[in-house]
């Protein structure tokens, strides 16, 4: 059955696959050349593959989580209470036409539209920016790429504010014999900095092209440290090893690196020598995780202790075989082994407490966030890479707190919408639920206050001819709906701020 | 695997240093128009293998290598397909060179794919679309009475009819086999929206087909 249909997808109208490598050309390579010897536009502002600990972001981007008008909260399940904020009427998006925004400085940012804050129901503050060219949020500031070129600006009191205090950090790094390349813009406004690693594809020589395959990617942590991932694919896996910036960040001929984990040895070898280590996870200052081994299918999870300088397997530590997946919460390890006598890829979590090493089961036999509406007959879970995750059995979705066990349940879900995906905000305390994408974008959003023990409910319809892609936190009381227009050659951005 | 990860650092915008062979070669500001090296196949030069190999074999074995996972029979698929594109050129004359080029990698690729299966000289090759499967997995008679051209022409009435981000998804996911989260990441998506379009956009597929009048109530 599926054979014959992709047989038949290996007879579809050339126009189709034209356009399909037209669009590649442009947001693969960087460089559109329809015609050899000429480059009709560069865009390097693509976003690639997210490299691990990025990935979960992506992950759980797309909410398709609704409650329905009927949320009730049950007396009899009722563990603590959540009020039910209905916002009146219905938020409509239709078309700005306004001239640019006053705060508007050069013609780069001239196509950059912000409108007047509107309050809803003086919970919510939304404003619309729309641009005629890509424009994305980065935390709490505005990307918009032009020619490859990325600019960055950020809205205040109603006006794009444009940043010009960016530094770029590129060049050749060698380490151990490793030679890599780097190129990341580091914005600096208002106090904060933020860290753009920028792709570019390099077309000269095969020495250089080779370098440039080995990329060092510069982040910066929750302390203002800088650290630099020498990142690589190989036939084995995935190599993605942090380096801490303890120089001049600056200067990257002056940027020294310090390996923190240099003495850590798994079976004599150094860690730095494996050919995969992906995955980690930051679970103290002193404490790290990461899978390591000599292939992806053979790698395991370990435990580094940076002060010891010790390598520990997270199987031996927990005695627990088959880890999946590792997270880091507090000072306890979320960690999934795979289930056992189970015909689909199922699940069991653990919460393992690093302290005592107690051992608590999650979750048992359940299959993580992938959305199915034909069947309740498994147990699923959506992570929201914090502390609180939303369960569903038989058809009926619990909110559970990792560290505590509790599960409360939330009743009157709407039967048509399925808990595929739930979204944290930074500080841990607040859910993003969302109606799935529609035609006319999300129809509903849910925001969860857990300490308030509030469900604000927001219906809304967009109007215009943008369409709706993505929903995500931007900073720990504003989200933003993202969405694109003429194939992405404009943006269009809903930013809410929970007030 | 299920990977599970957790910004470890924050305002990284980490990227793989993989970068997709989907376009074109780095010599390519070098290479000749597509019609340039049609002509040359038209003269029977085979100075047109060189310059389709310079131009494109990246593009070629990238198709390849998704479909074969690996890279010994995808280079022998590359090289069979500039010998068909040789011996189909005189009697067609394609209007998209590339597109054409990708199609008879694809179909070689696929042969040589069933050939492995068939005798299992490989296990490890399989090609898994878990969506496609999900949609149709109960209806499995659906296409049981369309003829291949014909089951072509039914999705290439509902390509043409879906938008432009749509189609784009189910081609790199269905015509050159990418991977979800290649596709994602090329498109500045999120996984679970591509999941959700290809999941629909299937379902879509799957009552467009059965509007047609094929499956259980033709």
């Amino acid at each position: 059955m599926t054979d014959k249909l992709l047989r038949a997808y290996g007879e579809i109208d050339d126009r189709f696959i034209e356009e399909c490598l037209a669009e590649t050309d442009s947001c693969i390579d960087g460089v559109l050349e329809r015609d050899c010897g000429k480059i009709v536009r560069v865009n390097t502002g693509r976003k690639t593959k997210p490299a691990a600990w990025h990935r979960v972001a992506a992950a759980v981007i797309l909410v398709a989580l609704a409650l329905s008008t009927a949320y009730q909260v049950n007396a009899q399940f009722r563990q603590w209470v959540i009020s039910i904020v209905r916002l009146n009427g219905r938020e409509e998006i239709r078309e700005q036409h306004m001239p640019a925004a006053s705060g508007t400085t050069n013609s780069s940012e001239a196509v950059i539209n912000v409108s007047p804050v509107k309050n809803i129901d003086d919970i919510l503050e939304v404003q619309y920016v729309t641009a005629k060219k890509p424009v994305e949020p980065y935390e709490d500031i505005y990307v918009s790429t032009d020619r490859g070129k990325e600019t960055y600006f950020s809205v205040q009191n109603n006006a794009c504010v444009s940043i010009r205090n960016i530094h770029s950090f590129k060049g050749t790094i060698c380490w151990q014999g490793q030679k890599g390349f780097a190129n990341a813009n580091v914005i600096s406004y208002q106090g904060k900095q933020y860290v753009r690693n920028i792709y570019d594809l390099y077309r000269g020589d095969r020495e250089e092209r080779k370098i440039r395959q080995k990329r060092f990617l510069l982040s910066v942590d929750d302390t203002g440290g800088f650290w630099l991932t020498l990142s690589k694919e190989s036939d084995e896996g995935t190599y993605e090893y942090p380096l801490r910036c303890d120089g001049d960040i600056q200067d990257i001929s002056t940027a020294k690196l310090n390996d923190i984990f240099r003495n850590i040895r798994i079976d004599g070898k150094r860690l730095c020598n494996y050919p995969v280590i992906t995955n980690w996870e930051k679970i103290s200052d002193r404490y790290y995780c990461a899978l390591v081994g000599k292939a992806q299918k053979t790698a395991k999870y370990y435990r580094f202790d940076t002060v010891q300088k010790k390598a520990m397997s997270l199987e031996e530590l927990t005695k627990q075989k088959d880890i999946r997946f590792v997270r880091a919460l507090g000072n306890t390890m979320i960690i999934g082994t795979a289930s056992e006598g189970t015909e689909e890829e199922c699940y069991d979590c653990y919460r393992f407490d690093l302290q005592s090493a107690e051992k608590k089961e999650l979750f048992h036999h359940v299959v993580i966030g992938e959305e199915d509406d034909e069947t309740n007959e498994v147990d699923r879970v959506a992570f929201t890479g914090g502390r609180y995750d939303l369960f569903t059995k038989n058809g009926t979705t619990y909110l559970v707190d990792e560290l505590t066990g509790e599960r409360i349940k939330l009743e009157g879900m709407d039967a048509d919408l399925n808990t595929e995906s739930v979204l944290i905000n930074v500080s841990g305390d607040k859910l993003l639920l969302s109606a799935r994408f529609s035609e006319n974008g999300i129809r509903k959003l849910g925001i969860l206050d857990v300490p308030e023990r509030k469900l604000y409910l927001l219906e809304r319809k967009n109007l215009t001819q943008s369409e709706e892609s993505s929903v995500h936190w931007l900073t720990e009381d504003t989200f933003a709906i993202e969405s694109d227009r003429k194939n992405g050659q404009e943006s269009m951005i809903c930013q809410y701020r929970i007030r | 695997m299920l990977i599970i990860f957790k910004d470890m650092m924050r305002g990284s915008e980490t990227f793989s240093p993989y970068i997709p062979t989907y376009g074109m070669d780095g010599e390519r500001r070098n290479c000749m128009e597509d019609t340039d090296i049609i002509e040359l196949y038209w003269s029977r030069s085979q100075e047109a293998i060189r310059e389709t190999k310079k131009k494109y074999d990246k593009l070629c074995s990238h198709i390849a290598d998704r479909i074969l996972h690996s890279r010994e029979d995808a280079e022998e698929c590359v090289q069979d397909t500039y010998l068909a594109v040789w011996n189909r050129i005189p009697e067609e004359r394609p209007s998209y060179f590339r597109a054409f080029l990708c199609k008879i990698t694809r179909n070689i690729a696929m042969d040589r794919l069933d050939y492995n299966l068939a005798g299992k000289r490989s296990r490890q090759q399989t090609i898994s679309f878990e969506e496609l499967e999900e949609t149709f997995s109960d209806t499995p008679n659906l296409t049981e009475g369309i003829e291949l051209g014909e089951l072509t022409e039914q999705i290439n009435v509902f390509l043409e009819q879906l938008p432009v981000k749509q189609r784009r998804i189910l081609v790199r996911r269905y015509f050159f086999m990418d991977s979800v989260v290649q596709i994602a990441a090329d498109m500045n998506m999120n996984i679970n929206s591509v999941k959700s379009i290809l999941r629909r956009e299937n379902r879509k597929l799957r009552a467009h087909l059965r509007k047609g009048g094929y499956g259980d109530d033709r």
